[in-house]
């Protein structure tokens, strides 16, 4: 029958190209060793792609800028070391295997030290310029004791700007 | 029909005529049997696993009139969304899933999750027989083909006892022999 036929002929139109894919080069064994692999084949995304790697990835900025948050310098604690140990070093990897690979290599991997290295400090260093202008720029608070409010002797107003009166922020010894 | 077995779990090859992990010797095999009925097993050897379904999707999308049956469905989807085929193309699973019925292909398939079944193939089934479940995330995906009252069956089900469902509405609680 003609039907019986287009069959066929369909069939082997439609699959003439499939190949064996165990036959087809596998990247690994076409890179020797020492030279660049292919990111995907190195470091599979879904293998550490997890809440805890995209945490990491959120908080690194932080920890490489170490930012000043009031008067204390904030520093990774327990769990955010964690984080960072668990997912800072498949991102380190997957990065620069990802961009070790490009054809702009070298250039892209010297970019990427660089930035790593310059980018906190420059970023650091303006905004430590813009604050101490900003505090050169407005007049020191007066302090200016309420009737209601008894200060201590050794409370300044200039130490916690956020008061204008200093009568709410005493704190707790 | 044709079982594509990735994790090559199958416990039973010798009912199959032919049990192999080599596309060209199931397009060879199908080609001779275009017009006969026929058991393949296929188990990928090597390889990606996504490569290998693309072969053998292919074969049987072009061949039609069969029966396809898919383990793990996991492997071809994620997220409710078919995995993207390993060339860039549409992928197979898509193609087969939604123009299959020209070709009177049928899909049959097991998935640990509900969600590792792509949202078009969910529902354009007609059948599910699903085990119990309590993850209240999974449980939803499936109500939205099944409907809320057969899915808040699924977390009270025992051991081994499942959930038959079929798009005419018809619900049937299954129990292993001996449970209460």
């Amino acid at each position: 029958m003609s039907d019986d036929q287009s069959v066929e002929e369909r069939f082997a139109a439609e699959t003439a190209s499939v190949t064996d894919p165990s036959s087809e080069p596998i990247v690994s064994e076409i890179f020797t060793p020492g030279t660049e692999p292919e990111p995907d084949q190195t470091f599979p995304l879904e293998s550490f792609i997890t809440e805890e790697f995209i945490a990491a990835i959120l908080s690194l900025p932080g920890a490489i800028m170490a930012r000043r948050t009031g008067d204390e310098w904030w520093r990774p604690d327990d769990d955010e070391a964690e984080l960072l140990g668990k997912g800072g070093a498949p991102a380190a990897r997957y990065l620069v295997s990802k961009y070790l690979n490009d054809s702009s290599g070298p250039f892209a991997a010297l970019g990427m030290v660089l930035g790593a290295v310059y980018a906190p400090k420059v970023m650091r260093s303006t905004i430590e310029r813009k604050r101490k202008k900003r505090r050169s720029a407005e007049p020191p608070p007066t302090y200016q004791p309420s009737a209601e409010s008894q200060p201590s002797s050794d409370y300044e107003a200039a130490e916690n700007p956020t008061s204008s009166s200093g009568s709410a922020v005493m704190q707790d010894e | 029909m044709i079982l594509f077995d990735p994790l090559g779990k199958c416990e039973r090859p010798g009912e199959f005529d032919l049990v192999t992990g080599s596309p060209s010797e199931l397009r060879e095999f199908v080609a001779k049997n275009l017009r006969g009925n026929f058991r393949v097993l296929y188990q990928p050897k090597g390889g990606s696993i996504i490569g290998h379904w693309r072969c053998v999707g292919v074969v049987a999308y072009a061949a039609g009139d069969l029966t396809l049956a898919v383990d793990e469905m996991g492997f071809l989807c994620e997220g409710g969304n078919f995995k993207p085929d390993c060339r860039g193309d549409d992928p197979i699973l898509y193609k087969i899933v939604h123009f299959g019925r020209h070709r009177n292909i049928r899909v049959i398939c097991t998935a640990q999750l509900p969600k590792n079944i792509a949202t078009n193939y969910r529902d354009l089934s007609d059948e599910f027989r699903i085990f119990q479940m309590v993850d209240g995330r999974q449980v939803d995906y499936l109500s939205e083909r099944i409907g809320k009252e057969t899915a808040a069956l699924l977390p009270k089900l025992g051991k081994y006892a499942f959930v038959l469902w079929r798009s005419d509405g018809e619900v049937v609680i299954v129990k292993p022999k001996g449970s209460s």
